[in-house]
């Protein structure tokens, strides 16, 4: 990360735009951000599952990707109520409000911040995941894949829900609520890769289901969200 | 035509999905029923006295 | 006045709904109940649970047609700021979620004698689950906010996406459910549904409309009570 001087702040929309993503994505690896949050919250659960189910590698190869996935998925949720409350409460979100980038501009930024600085680290970690999980070795690559493809998807509509949620005291649980079952295809599209390439099928089609959830998402998020946000800062 | 109390096996299943369906369609109908009574009688008495008219005279 | 303009036309209107309503809620209530239990054979396969189908399929039918009333109700609320539009989607909602539910509860009862298990992750069955939780959404975030005008538009804004996502869930249930399903599962639109079944059903698809309008209209005029009762509060406070 280049450490650009406060001063010589770029003022074009692309220079407002990355200078909103590179402020969050330090804001949530500093002190008590959500990025180490949502990746020891990854790492911990994940291994609960072979307390819960059982060591044997068979069971536990069967059900690795969907375990994987869904524990990504609540990680995503958990780092996801503060997307925009810390800067809706100290008032910073009405001046992002006023910028060129307009709102939807602003909540773009903040979910790519999102995905890079919490929801990437969870997909660079999930091959060790997937080896305590004794994921089958052919499956890594569609695992890593599908992460890549269908975690933005998360973001996307998690950021709806926060938005939705920004005034509310104590919205995690509400947010989860809202959110979850609209995280519904594409758990099952991601798993569905998953799943296909462990047992030898071609996971060409959930995958390109998934980008397409994907993209639905990068199409309505950035602006459903800035929709949510304005009604609590009216 | 059968007779109703001769459904044998599957008899507590039909009688169960009617009556789980009834109790909870009568429930709702009757909440909401006095919740509205309720509305209306507490709406009637905090409206100021001096122009107690129906709701017609108003539009 | 102007704010209560509107209503009292509304209620004026829902009056004049409200008698046939009831009318017709009985009248299709009491046949639709004969011809469910006594005017309709039982099923060459699945025997007297057949007569499940009777409020199971209604219910499902009412538990979609709810939520599309939400949605268009909030689709008129997030356009037009029609202050009654925000009050529609609050008083169907509730409805819907117990249509939702009832088409759950019957449709495992209904699952039992005939599947031999009261829940199979079958496409309809996960999509309308999933259905019921998105109700649980909408009615959860008008509850969250003290401001009405703020949570309806939240909830509408909800009521939205939650349209938009709908047939992917859908879809995505039924990809998933061909996936993992074994082939063999009981479908209920097959080619052989007799008349003697589709009267019963009509009757009771009939009923269960009219008792959404006569319900429908009462929380309309119970949200209508509750928001004049707010202003007039309001008013007092402020003298």
């Amino acid at each position: 990360m280049t450490m650009a001087p406060q001063s010589t702040q770029d003022t074009s929309l692309s220079g407002i735009f990355f200078g909103i993503v590179k402020r969050d994505v330090r804001l949530a690896w500093s002190q008590g951000g959500t990025g180490t949050m949502a990746l020891s919250f990854f790492l911990i659960a994940v291994t609960l599952f072979p307390f819960g189910v059982g060591p044997e590698p068979q069971i536990l190869a069967r059900i690795a990707p969907g375990v994987i996935w869904v524990v990504a998925l609540l990680a995503c949720l958990i780092s996801l109520d503060r997307l925009y409350q810390a800067d809706f409460e100290d008032g910073s979100l009405d001046d992002l409000a006023l910028s060129p980038l307009g709102l939807t501009g602003v909540a773009a930024a903040k979910i790519l911040a999102h995905w890079v600085s919490t929801v990437l680290p969870l997909v660079v970690i999930s091959p060790v995941l997937g080896m305590l999980m004794n994921l089958p070795d052919g499956a890594y690559g569609t695992l890593l894949i599908s992460l890549l493809v269908g975690t933005p998807a998360l973001s996307l509509i998690g950021s709806m829900g926060a938005a939705l949620t920004v005034s509310v005291r104590r919205g995690g649980v509400l947010l989860s609520l809202l959110v979850l079952p609209l995280y519904v295809p594409t758990l099952i599209f991601a798993v569905g890769a998953v799943d296909a390439t462990a047992g030898l099928v071609d996971p060409t089609q959930p995958l390109a289901l998934l980008g397409a959830a994907s993209l639905l998402a990068l199409v309505i998020g950035p602006f459903v969200s800035a929709q949510a946000l304005r009604l609590s800062l009216e | 035509m059968t007779d109703l109390f001769d459904m044998g096996s599957v008899g507590p299943f039909v009688i169960g999905a009617y009556g789980v369906t009834a109790v909870a369609l009568v429930a709702l109908a009757v909440l909401s029923l006095r919740a509205n009574k309720a509305a209306a009688a507490e709406v009637e008495r905090m409206r100021p006295k001096r122009r107690r008219k129906p709701d017609e005279g108003d539009s | 006045m102007h704010r209560f303009a509107n209503p009292a036309q509304f209620n004026r209107l829902a009056d004049r709904i409200l008698p046939w309503a009831k009318l017709v809620l009985a009248a299709s209530l009491v046949y639709g109940i004969y011809l469910a239990f006594l005017g309709s054979p039982p099923d060459q396969y699945q025997g007297e649970s057949v007569r499940i189908m009777y409020v199971h399929v209604p219910a499902a039918w009412m538990a979609m047609f709810c939520y599309l009333v939400v949605a268009g109700a909030s689709f008129t609320e997030f356009v037009w700021r029609h202050p009654l539009a925000i009050l529609a989607g609050k008083a169907a909602a509730p409805i819907g979620a117990t249509f939702t539910a009832l088409a759950l509860i019957t449709g495992a009862l209904w699952g039992k004698p005939t599947w031999g298990t009261y829940w199979q992750w079958d496409g309809r069955m996960t999509s309308v689950l999933v259905l019921f939780f998105l109700y649980l959404g909408y009615m959860a975030i008008w509850r969250s906010m003290d401001e009405e005008d703020k949570a309806g538009r939240a909830a509408s804004i909800l009521a939205l996406v939650g349209v938009i996502n709908l047939p992917i869930i859908k879809f995505s249930v039924e990809w998933w459910n061909t996936l993992h399903q074994p082939a063999s599962v009981f479908r209920l639109d097959g080619p052989t549904i007799s008349a003697d079944m589709l009267w019963p059903l009509f009757m009771m698809a009939i009923a269960f409309k009219a008792y959404f309008v006569l319900v429908f209209l009462y929380r309309m005029k119970l949200e209508i009570n509750r928001r004049k009762l707010s202003v007039l509060r309001m008013s007092r406070v402020t003298g």
